[in-house]
């Protein structure tokens, strides 16, 4: 593994989303280790690390649903618990594996949220149908999810995500599952809300090439730390390997570029 | 696949195998022990009371065996998830039809043996006392063959109803109603048929009128014993190759099933078109909030549209009618209508109990993901006990006034009755919340369980003792005190003990319900 200095960027001004000095321990298992970084209004920041390397439990730390033992977060400016509504009201949140209720229609559930997110109803029926439309998953709104493929439990979850215009989005691998299509035109809508509308994203993902095209800064977590964050440009510096791709750059600062010897031995 | 089904953590010991054979084994030498001292003392005391048991009891075991696996089956193994069964490892592995049968009914088998293994240990005793030990193993013997049969049955439905389940593309609500209907009728029979008290009326009556019997496949383990007993040689020949044959059948009958529908595929469902806007008037109108008012709609659909649920639906139902069937009927006495309004606010106050204690569990992984929305702890409490009011009082209701027809209590002491039966329901659904928030299981697992089992036991005591003790002072006072009540000093020694112990409920209640968001995620 590589090291690095521990100096990272503060969290921009006009902060969506602030970790400061965060930890979490789950146990014996230190899922996060005084954790710093920013996620700014109109930015998209990628949160990638290897499995296991606490990406999840930051996001729910920052959903408010994991308490952190130390440091402080700042969501949208305040503060963030189980019983801040009004602050829960302004994001919106893919989970890794949504757990729909499958026992709903795909039309029901999204209204289900709604009325969670206390959405008036004037209008609702016309944005439902329009994310259903541009995700390909009109005509099947009235069939029930258990029946839905797993591209479209996914796209149910996002549209979930974006129904009350949320200011912060925290998307746990948004793009598992989906067709090429539907995956471009979700990631030309994260860059839209973002870049154009001021939503906060953070988003985290295994497919180094979507971090590298939607991303505007990336934070790296190992083993519960923040390696390195920056731009694709200034990891690749930091990294020493100028002109690599982010792939290169993740698998050098992570310390898991070998895996030569590793592929040998499996193939006998 | 034993793994798969078992209740408990499987690191612990009662997640092994060996805790069920060891609950066997215990349960068999304990009432081996206490019926055959039991029957040696009876047996000092009136000579020959023995001896004239056996033959009501014995015949009654192979029954119980058939009706163990088929009441515990249709419970818990006919209502999981058809998720699972569509993505268990077992559907790609190389196994062949007769293989999955084989170690899914053995497992089964393994797992309503305890039942067997009780009265085992009675019928072994007894025969010892009586001199009867050839036929009390005949009779054990069978009862392991009815489990299986049972078992075999059970896999058959299974194979069958999974596909049914999931054929084609359908409009949902008659799909929906016609399963919740067929599981309702179903689980009747059932229960019904192979009620234990019914049962023993059953094996009862064997003993004098065995042919009746022979027209009935599943009592003929209970014909060969009664037929050993007459001493009557072709009939034993004749019933054990009938019983041997029904075995042979209905695995055959299994294998097939599962060779023809193996993996059921997950088809699309789908309902009229959606009117999108809250359209909860009447929930808002008994003070919910929109998002509470979603919470107890979601759950409401839930509970007719899963699977997993309908037994959590159904039971009350099953067990309501079952007492109302056994008993109660005729009897115009205030006793009569005391003990049959009784135990019918009982099975109301259950329903509360199951309803809301299964409430929390059956969100699963899904909890957490609710907590990232912008609901409270406090209104999630209130949208549960809602909507586990909102079924159980209606169920307890319905029961009830089956009751009243059935004991005809006077005409004044109605309104106190349904009062009564009101109050068993609230103080169910309290109780239920209260190990809901505490013992919530969230795991995802083919046979859903919703709330751990040894705290919904203790939670079931429980309501059984507070509901028990409420429900008969309130009956008390509505029938007008029966001569045969304690004094009315007891009575109001008891109203106080009662009030205490709900205060104290609900206030554990809110407190774990306010604790329950911080800790649950984490």
């Amino acid at each position: 593994m590589v090291a690095l200095p521990s100096s990272f960027a503060p969290p921009p001004p006009s902060a969506a989303l602030a970790f400061e000095g965060v930890s979490k321990r789950y146990g014996t298992v230190e899922a996060l280790r005084s954790v710093t970084f920013g996620v700014g209004a109109g930015e998209v920041v990628g949160l990638l690390g290897p499995n296991g390397a606490g990406k999840s439990t930051a996001m729910k730390i920052a959903l408010g649903i994991v308490r952190p033992d130390a440091g402080s977060v700042r969501v949208l400016d305040g503060e963030i618990g189980p019983e801040t509504m009004e602050r829960k009201r302004l994001l919106g949140y893919v989970p890794e594996n949504p757990s729909l209720y499958e026992f709903l229609t795909g039309a029901e559930y999204l209204d289900f949220l709604a009325d969670m997110y206390d959405l008036p109803s004037a209008g609702r029926a016309e944005r439902v149908q329009s994310f259903l439309v541009a995700l390909e998953l009109a005509g099947h709104e009235n069939a029930m999810i258990s029946g839905y493929s797993q591209g479209m439990k996914q796209k149910v979850a996002l549209i979930g995500a974006l129904l009350h215009r949320p200011r912060l989005l925290i998307l746990d691998e948004p793009l598992n599952g989906l067709d090429p299509r539907s995956a471009r035109i979700v990631k030309e809508l994260l860059s839209s809300l973002a870049h154009r509308e001021g939503v906060g994203v953070l988003f985290s993902t295994h497919v180094l090439e979507i971090a590298q095209a939607i991303c505007d800064r990336i934070v790296i977590v190992h083993r519960g730390s923040v390696l390195a964050t920056g731009t694709v440009e200034s990891l690749r510096a930091r990294a020493g390997l100028p002109g690599s791709g982010l792939e290169e750059v993740f698998l050098t600062l992570t310390g898991t570029a070998g895996i030569g010897d590793i592929v040998s031995a499996l193939s006998h | 696949m034993r793994s798969g089904r078992a209740s408990s953590d499987p690191g612990s010991f009662f997640g092994r195998p060996a805790a069920l054979a060891f609950a066997d084994a215990g349960a068999f030498l304990l009432f081996f022990l206490g019926s055959y001292f039991g029957g040696e003392f009876v047996g000092s005391v009136r000579p020959g009371f023995v001896g004239s048991v056996l033959p009501g009891f014995l015949p009654f075991v192979p029954l119980l065996g058939v009706a163990a696996v088929l009441v515990g089956g249709l419970m818990f193994e006919f209502a999981a998830t058809a998720r699972f069964a569509s993505s268990d490892a077992v559907n790609w592995l190389p196994v062949t039809s007769q293989e999955y049968v084989v170690a899914s009914s053995t497992a089964l088998v393994a797992l309503y043996s305890f039942s067997i293994a009780l009265l085992a240990g009675i019928a072994l005793g007894l025969g010892v006392v009586g001199g009867a030990v050839p036929v009390a193993l005949l009779a054990i013997a069978l009862g392991v063959a009815g489990l299986f049969e049972g078992a075999l049955l059970i896999e058959v439905l299974r194979a069958v109803t999974q596909r049914a389940g999931t054929l084609g593309k359908r409009r949902g609500s008659a799909t929906l109603v016609v399963r919740a209907a067929g599981f309702l009728f179903v689980f009747l029979a059932f229960e019904l048929l192979f009620n234990p008290v019914i049962l023993f009326a059953v094996a009862n009556g064997l003993h004098d009128a065995g042919p009746v019997g022979l027209a009935i496949p599943f009592l003929w383990g209970s014909d060969a014993v009664t037929a050993v007993l007459h001493g009557n040689a072709p009939l034993v020949a004749a019933t054990l190759a009938g019983q041997v044959a029904l075995l042979a059948v209905t695995a055959y009958a299994a294998a097939r099933c599962r060779a023809r529908f193996w993996v059921p595929s997950g088809g699309e469902v789908e309902f009229e078109p959606h009117t999108f806007g809250s359209s909860h008037r009447v929930l808002g109108a008994m003070g919910l909030s929109v998002p509470e008012s979603a919470l107890v709609a979601k759950d409401l659909r839930g509970l007719v549209r899963r699977r997993e649920l309908l037994p959590v639906l159904l039971l009350p139902f099953v067990i309501g009618i079952v007492l109302l069937a056994e008993g109660g009927a005729g009897r115009a006495t205030p006793e009569a209508a005391f003990f049959t309004l009784w135990l019918i606010a009982w099975v109301a106050g259950l329903s509360g109990l199951i309803l809301a204690a299964s409430s929390f569990g059956q969100e699963r992984r899904g909890l957490v993901h609710l907590y990232a929305l912008p609901v409270g702890a406090g209104s999630v409490l209130k949208a549960k006990a809602v909507g586990a009011l909102l079924v159980s009082l209606p169920i307890g209701l319905g029961l009830a006034t089956a009751g009243i027809v059935l004991s005809r209590p006077p005409l004044v002491a109605l309104p106190g009755a349904y009062l009564t039966l009101a109050l068993a329901v609230a103080e169910g659904t309290a109780l239920g919340l209260l190990f809901a928030t505490r013992f919530s299981d969230f795991q995802d697992r083919p046979r859903p369980q919703f709330v751990r089992p040894i705290p919904m036991l203790g939670a079931t005591v429980l309501q059984f003792l507070l509901g028990g003790v409420t429900v008969a002072i309130g009956l008390a006072l509505a029938l007008g005190g029966p001569s045969f009540l304690l004094g009315a000093s007891v009575l109001v020694g008891a109203t106080v003990a009662v009030g205490v112990s709900l205060a104290a409920v609900v206030y554990l209640i809110g407190r774990s319900g306010r604790r329950m968001l911080d800790e649950l995620p984490t």
